[in-house]
């Protein structure tokens, strides 16, 4: 009876930790979860690059803030803009964010998202992780920002071995912006022009 | 240092945005340099990654880091990372007996991590400076252009005389196979950044500088920023999730 209890008692100290970790971070699993339908989409098939297309801007609304962060990368020009140009500036923007990410599907061979951990980030949640490639030797650090919203989260911000990719298009849209003198208009011209391009190219 | 010391004007940008006083003779440059990618680096990145098997290609990228190794520990040295320093020292004796073209340390859990005297710099507190594109080089600023320098000149192959050519080569030799080599293994990647862009050298230079930071932090989380920047850039402050109602009015406009 003792030595069961003392069994019973060191399952609970070998497992409490790991149930703990699990608990702390439930942004950590989200993020998982996402990668794992991306993946899945991905690998799919069965699918025509239309479907693959809506499917996966579904699955961009579900898992981030999108209208957030569309707002985000116009950073103070969001204010001036008329109601009709943030709509079309949303919709290239999220079409150039979707054919961008769609099109490098089959370049996907076995890859897997590796959740290491989480931390608190002021009102954020960074979720840290590793893209472990199977063919090559070298990981590629991954985190992402994650957001409390309601009582789920959203992501906000995906950070490649820390270059974050909403810096990134936010000090790009604002060159663009700044070279127009001010006009976000040409910066909707210049997204609908190269999508045109990438999908004439392709 | 003191040059590197004046830049003030710096704390004046924009969150995140990075300090371009010379921009359109950087432009200049960079539409050069771009130029060359297409009609040499590219075509020669292709036919390398396409025609030398990869095991072979990965010999010759640890070669050349093996032959970066003095100025890799010269510069943990320098900026105190103690830890570091044990690494790149036991990298480069592990790797000696090949003279760097079989990578032991790697599986010795010693992975490779270049250190440079421009993330010195950075370690020591210097700003970035003005961002500079390089002819050839490619994007850079004045600190890390300063380390640049300063590492071409505490190189010992820099000055190693030697009376055998493949010896001689190797301070230029190294640096265009670097170059090559690190456009074939990237690729698709670099070719994507192109495409994909709406303003290239814009992209590249905030890449530059994330990077470069991200370096200098050896991956650690940035710090936080002050009490008014409650997450650790400073850069999501003004992010407003659309869970929360967004003001309408324009009467806290920035600009």
């Amino acid at each position: 009876m003792v030595k069961s209890l003392r069994f019973v008692a060191i399952l609970i100290m070998l497992l409490a930790p790991v149930d703990m970790a699990r608990a702390d971070s439930a942004a950590g699993a989200f993020v998982g979860e996402f990668a794992d339908r991306a993946i899945s989409l991905a690998t799919d098939k069965s699918k025509d690059a239309d479907t693959l297309r809506s499917e996966f801007t579904e699955l961009l609304d579900t898992y981030f803030d999108m209208p957030a962060i569309g707002r985000f990368l116009l950073g103070r020009w969001w204010r001036s803009t008329s109601p009709e140009d943030r709509e079309a500036y949303l919709q290239a923007f999220t079409d150039s964010i979707v054919f961008t990410y769609t099109s490098r599907f089959d370049d996907y061979s076995g890859q897997k998202l590796v959740v290491d951990s989480a931390r608190e980030d002021g009102r954020f949640e960074i979720v840290c992780s590793r893209i472990v490639d199977p063919n090559n030797g070298q990981d590629v650090r991954l985190d992402w920002r994650v957001i409390k919203a309601g009582d789920s989260h959203k992501i906000v911000d995906v950070i490649i071995e820390g270059v974050s990719m909403s810096v990134t298009q936010r000090q790009e849209y604002a060159s663009v912006i700044q070279n127009n003198g001010g006009k976000v208009s040409a910066l909707i011209e210049a997204l609908n022009r190269q999508m045109a391009a990438l999908k004439g190219g392709s | 240092m003191a040059l590197l010391g004046g830049c003030a004007t710096q704390g004046e940008l924009e969150e995140g945005a990075v300090y371009d006083p010379i921009e359109p003779v950087n432009r200049a440059i960079f539409a050069v340099n771009d130029t060359v990618d297409t009609l040499v680096l590219r075509p020669v990145a292709f036919v390398y990654k396409e025609t030398i098997p990869d095991p072979i290609r990965g010999m010759v990228r640890s070669f050349l880091d093996w032959l970066s190794s003095p100025v890799t520990i010269l510069n943990t040295a320098l900026q105190g990372d103690w830890p570091g320093l044990e690494r790149s020292t036991s990298r480069f004796i592990a790797n000696a007996p090949f003279f760097g073209f079989v990578d032991h340390a790697t599986g010795l859990g010693l992975p490779a991590r270049s250190e440079d005297f421009g993330q010195t710099l950075g370690v020591w507190g210097a700003e970035d400076g003005p961002y500079i594109v390089l002819p050839i080089l490619g994007p850079s600023n004045l600190r890390d252009t300063v380390g640049l320098a300063a590492d071409f000149l505490a190189d010992p192959l820099t000055w190693y005389g030697g009376d055998n050519d493949f010896v001689e080569a190797l301070p230029i030799g190294r640096r265009v196979m670097g170059a090559v080599d690190f456009r074939a293994e990237n690729y698709e990647a670099i070719n994507d950044l192109k495409a994909t862009s709406v303003d290239y050298y814009a992209r590249v230079r905030t890449i530059y500088k994330q990077r470069r930071d991200a370096q200098i932090r050896n991956g650690t989380p940035p710090p936080a920023v002050g009490p008014s920047a409650p997450d650790s850039s400073g850069e999501f402050d003004d992010f407003t999730p659309s869970s929360e109602p967004i003001e309408q009015s324009g009467s806290t406009a920035t600009n």
